[in-house]
């Protein structure tokens, strides 16, 4: 092998160490190796050095959590779902029709100010997230035809992609994310300065909020649905300008 | 919640538990936090259940665990609150799990000094978080590029990097105490 071969092999070595290629080009990596010092080196040094990491070892589990994550979770699932049959069943017998109809609306009003707290808790933390450097966009594009296929494959569904740089929020690029428990697509807009995050996921994977606007810790938070979607958008950027984001990202071609 | 659902979720989620404390004892850097934020993200699992449609639990629940001790780690931030590293806390015993997978005859657990196991834990304490979850899903749960990417939610391409650039960090970090830790461990 030729000295030239080794930059091309050296890359390869961590993904050869972890098992991560393919039988051909493992056959021809161990081959150079045979024949290459400076690569068998680099190889043993990687090998060396996790070898050194596992033996220092990682944490177990402290003796006990299991059990009271067990008993949280017995709490949990005795806990009143809302709308759940056993819930109402069990109001059902102690309440006269119209306490009950009153209770059924009171406890869902609670319950939907409770997720339309945690939504924005968590669409503000994956907004926050996104800002620290390199994490913003895995794909760096303003062309809708660049960022759309770039999703297919990364998440289980076909987020619909708009350039808006005629309203004023040019499409910096798009990145794939975890927001609410679920595979989300997120699209990046700008307005001067300031980023906007704006989440896609299955309306079905998105707690029934529907659409409110809130702000947390500085940030404004927008959600609503269009078509079988459900779009949550997270900025620093003031509620009149984020109601002009809405409105053009809802006057896309609607499906 | 009928109790066959709770059933479901205890056989394939809890086998993982362990992997869900190391990931959030890595990030967190502290043993009552990493155990609190478990704890959450436990329940948001089983609350969110119905979602999970197959694939990897292991990779379901540690993408959740994730998420939690990110949100925790900001809510540190936000709240200015300065975390005294319990790796650096007196009187602090943790429990290891060794996972050398063919551990060496001269690796032997009696014969790893508590000063090398000291210099590589801090060593991968230090790493950006970024770079440290890749490096402790590689290493300690041995997951493969593409599950890592699944719970990151980015690229392979990515994690391969950031792969690369966290045992870059940490080789340098950890050069010229190996000589040193050797001399210990036989002394």
């Amino acid at each position: 092998m030729t000295r030239m071969d080794c930059s091309e092999f050296r890359d390869l070595l961590e993904p050869y160490d972890d098992g991560e290629l393919p039988a051909t080009e493992r056959a021809a990596i161990a081959e150079h190796l045979k024949g290459c010092r400076a690569c068998s080196a680099a190889l043993a040094d990687l090998q060396a050095l996790r070898n050194r990491i596992r033996t220092a070892g990682t944490f177990a589990m402290p003796a006990g959590l299991e059990a009271r994550i067990q008993s949280a979770l017995g709490l949990e699932s005795r806990r009143p779902r809302p709308f759940g049959w056993r819930g109402i069943t069990a109001l059902a017998a102690s309440h006269a029709a119209v306490a009950l109809l009153g209770g059924v609306l009171a406890y869902a009003m609670l319950v939907r100010s409770d997720a339309r707290l945690t939504t924005t808790r968590d669409i503000v933390a994956a907004h926050q997230r996104s800002l620290i450097a390199d994490q913003l966009v895995h794909v760096a594009s303003a062309e809708t035809h660049t960022v759309k296929p770039w999703f297919t494959g990364k998440v289980p569904f076909a987020p619909e992609v708009l350039d808006l740089s005629a309203q004023g929020f040019p499409l910096l690029g798009g990145r794939t994310d975890y927001v609410l428990d679920h595979p989300a697509a997120a699209l990046v807009y700008g307005r001067r300065k300031h980023r906007i995050n704006v989440f896609i996921l299955p309306a079905g994977q998105a707690p029934a909020t529907a659409e409110f606007q809130a702000a947390r810790n500085g940030y404004n938070v927008a959600a609503w649905r269009k078509g079988e979607f459900a779009y949550f958008a997270a900025s620093d950027l003031n509620a009149s300008e984020m109601q002009e984001l809405v409105a053009a990202l809802n006057g896309g071609a609607a499906r | 919640m009928p109790a066959s659902t709770r059933n479901e979720f205890e056989r394939q989620i809890l086998p993982h538990l362990g992997a869900a404390y190391g990931l959030a004892r890595w990030l967190l850097r502290h043993p009552q936090d990493a155990e609190d934020a478990v704890q959450e993200a436990v329940i948001k699992a089983f609350n969110g259940f119905h979602g999970y449609q197959g694939g990897s639990a292991q990779g379901w629940l540690l993408a959740i665990v994730r998420n939690t001790c990110l949100t925790a780690i900001e809510r540190r931030r936000s709240h200015g609150k300065v975390i005294v590293l319990a790796d650096s806390a007196p009187g602090h015993q943790d429990r290891w799990r060794d996972t050398a997978a063919d551990p060496a005859p001269m690796a032997d657990a009696a014969l790893i000094t508590q000063e090398e196991r000291r210099r590589v834990h801090a060593a991968i304490a230090a790493l950006p978080t970024l770079f440290r979850e890749v490096l402790v899903m590689r290493e300690f749960n041995e997951l493969s590029y593409r599950e890592i990417a699944d719970i990151v939610g980015a690229p392979v391409g990515t994690v391969m990097s950031r792969l690369s650039r966290a045992r870059e960090r940490l080789a340098a970090e950890l050069s010229g105490n190996q000589a040193k830790s050797d001399t210990e461990a036989k002394s």
